[in-house]
């Protein structure tokens, strides 16, 4: 197999000018909506008097819920019924559609919010200034603590891409539902585990009789001493899974996805 | 340019039992530079055929071979010189000029010469929205684009449906024109009468199985039609369906001078599936001791 006749950049600049100017109307509208937000909220919180207001914690809430929203988009056009014949007869690979797909609703996404997001708050703080002689602190976009945001929509947005993928009707949804369903399991399975290592404890909480042991001094040292090495192992594991495993995880399982996809049916 | 083995191919659950496969050991070879005309009744499999063809569906098993590759690979240098056109389709909300600008690009032998003649052809607005042309004008800016792409398989399913008469004669004249010695058409249609004068050969397909696969010569060499007052009788007589001015019918021998009318034909294999494969089965069969 030639790598140029299913990876070639040439064509993935097309699928990319041909999904933006595809949706070129939305996409503007977003972000003028946005950008309306963005300017409006900082005002809001000096007439109200929010001392809480962060431009951080709003970018950040903008950036993940419209991302995962606009992410759980992406393969409408392969699930419509209407639509599917033309996303596969697209001269351009598997690869090279997901690939275009991916870069929209990751990183393309991520930065052109960040620019209209920090223009936009530059104009509702330059408005506090000029009527309310008073502004917040500025957003800034070469922060590390912006670009540790940005880094994180990056990864955990793969899982929206894989429910956009897998799904053929409220992607959405049906992803926080899958991964609620997940987080819950992992919780049991980890309260199981927890109840079968660390049994003594366990032991010393509850009676025989069934009844909770008030006389029970629980202590942190002791028990964080037994516990150190397992947790260093655990985090550290657990790093590398999020940050290097996570998001390629999904995507090879979405690239699969859409390889295996058909068209309905038809006869 | 198509070869087709032993293609079996199943919806939904009986995919993984092929028990009741739409095509079970299907094997067809397609050439270049025809407009092949595909036949068949409702659910016969025509739509399904062209999906697997196009690689839009996978087979279950057999080989299928597109343009010297698996169409199931889905690699842009066959898509780029596959179109395809289906019955319900979609257009974005762009000008046609957009669109051609947009969709183009993907196809390396585009020309926009071609394309400007043909929408001037059939009358289209290349600088008004597609999406409020309506079913007919876009079906025609559809077909002019495909015509234009170059591409050496164009795969049209019901082109005719919904175009009126002026713009049906226009499709004809064409893709009777614009057919070029590279280049293959595969046509499926129900209406037989808006496509008689292009297509040849003939392909009708029913129940998933091929029962027909012939040129217009090679089945005029086999049959002749006639239309008569009174009811034809006679072994030779393979088939007859009433006509409003008497009765339409084929007889198993060629005649000097006959056409060949595809929708009496259609009906007569259709009707008498065994009778015409064992007509052009030996014909096959004389044609390979002469070889």
């Amino acid at each position: 197999m030639k790598l140029n006749n299913t990876l070639k950049t040439e064509r993935i600049l097309m699928l990319l000018k041909h999904d933006t100017f595809l949706s070129s109307k939305s996409i503007l509208i977003s972000f003028i909506t946005l950008s309306a937000v963005t300017i409006v909220l900082p005002i809001l919180a000096v007439i109200t008097g929010d001392s809480e207001f962060s431009h951080l914690v709003n970018f950040s809430l903008i950036l993940f819920i419209f991302g995962y929203v606009i992410t759980a988009k992406s393969f409408t056009d392969m699930h419509s019924k209407e639509r599917a014949y033309e996303w596969f007869m697209l001269p351009a690979s598997m690869l090279e559609k997901f690939t275009a797909k991916l870069l929209i609703s990751s990183i393309g996404w991520a930065f052109l919010f960040l620019i209209v997001y920090t223009l936009s708050a530059l104009a509702g703080e330059g408005i506090n200034s000029l009527i309310f002689n008073y502004r917040h602190t500025f957003f800034n976009p070469f922060d590390a603590d912006t670009w540790f945001v940005i880094l994180q929509y990056l990864i955990t947005q793969s899982v929206f891409l894989f429910g956009a993928a897998y799904f053929k009707k409220n992607h959405f949804i049906k992803t926080i539902l899958s991964l609620l369903t997940f987080v819950i399991s992992i919780a049991i399975i980890a309260g199981l585990l927890g109840r079968i290592f660390f049994f003594q404890y366990f032991n010393e909480i509850i009676k025989p009789d069934g009844r909770f042991n008030s006389a029970f001094n629980f202590s942190w040292d002791a028990f964080a001493l037994h516990i150190t090495n397992l947790m260093r192992i655990l985090a550290v594991s657990g790093k590398i899974v999020y940050y290097a495993l996570f998001a390629p995880f999904f995507w090879l399982l979405t690239y699969f996805r859409i390889t295996e996809k058909e068209v309905k049916n038809g006869v | 340019m198509v070869a087709i083995r032993n293609l079996t191919f199943s919806y939904g659950s009986s995919r993984k039992s092929n028990e009741h496969a739409l095509f079970n050991n299907l094997s067809l070879s397609l050439k270049e530079s025809n407009i092949y005309g595909l036949l068949g009744r409702n659910g016969a499999g025509k739509t399904t055929f062209l999906k697997i063809i196009t690689g839009q569906l996978f087979k279950q098993a057999g080989e299928i071979t597109v343009l010297g590759t698996d169409p199931g690979r889905r690699l842009p240098g066959m898509l780029s010189k596959i179109y395809f056109l289906p019955e319900e389709f979609y257009l974005p909300a762009l000008t046609g000029k957009n669109y051609v600008k947009i969709y183009s690009s993907f196809y390396p032998d585009f020309n926009i010469e071609l394309f400007t003649k043909y929408t001037e052809e059939f009358e289209i607005d290349s600088d008004k929205k597609l999406n409020s042309l309506s079913y007919g004008q876009k079906k025609k800016f559809l077909i002019a684009f495909g015509l234009s792409t170059g591409c050496r398989l164009i795969v049209l399913d019901e082109p005719t449906n919904g175009l009126d008469i002026p713009s049906k004669s226009q499709f004809r004249r064409l893709v009777s024109g614009s057919v070029r010695d590279n280049q293959t058409f595969i046509i499926s249609t129900h209406q037989v009468r808006d496509l008689e004068h292009i297509i040849d050969p003939l392909i009708i397909l029913d129940n998933g199985k091929i029962i027909l696969n012939e040129t217009l010569e090679s089945i005029s060499s086999r049959l002749s039609m006639d239309v008569q007052k009174e009811k034809p009788e006679g072994a030779d007589v393979i088939y007859r369906e009433k006509t409003l001015g008497g009765y339409a019918f084929i007889r198993s021998h060629p005649s000097e001078g006959t056409t060949i009318d595809i929708e009496v034909l259609f009906n007569a294999v259709i009707s008498g599936k065994d009778r015409i494969s064992s007509i052009f089965g030996s014909k096959k069969e004389t044609d390979n001791e002469t070889e």
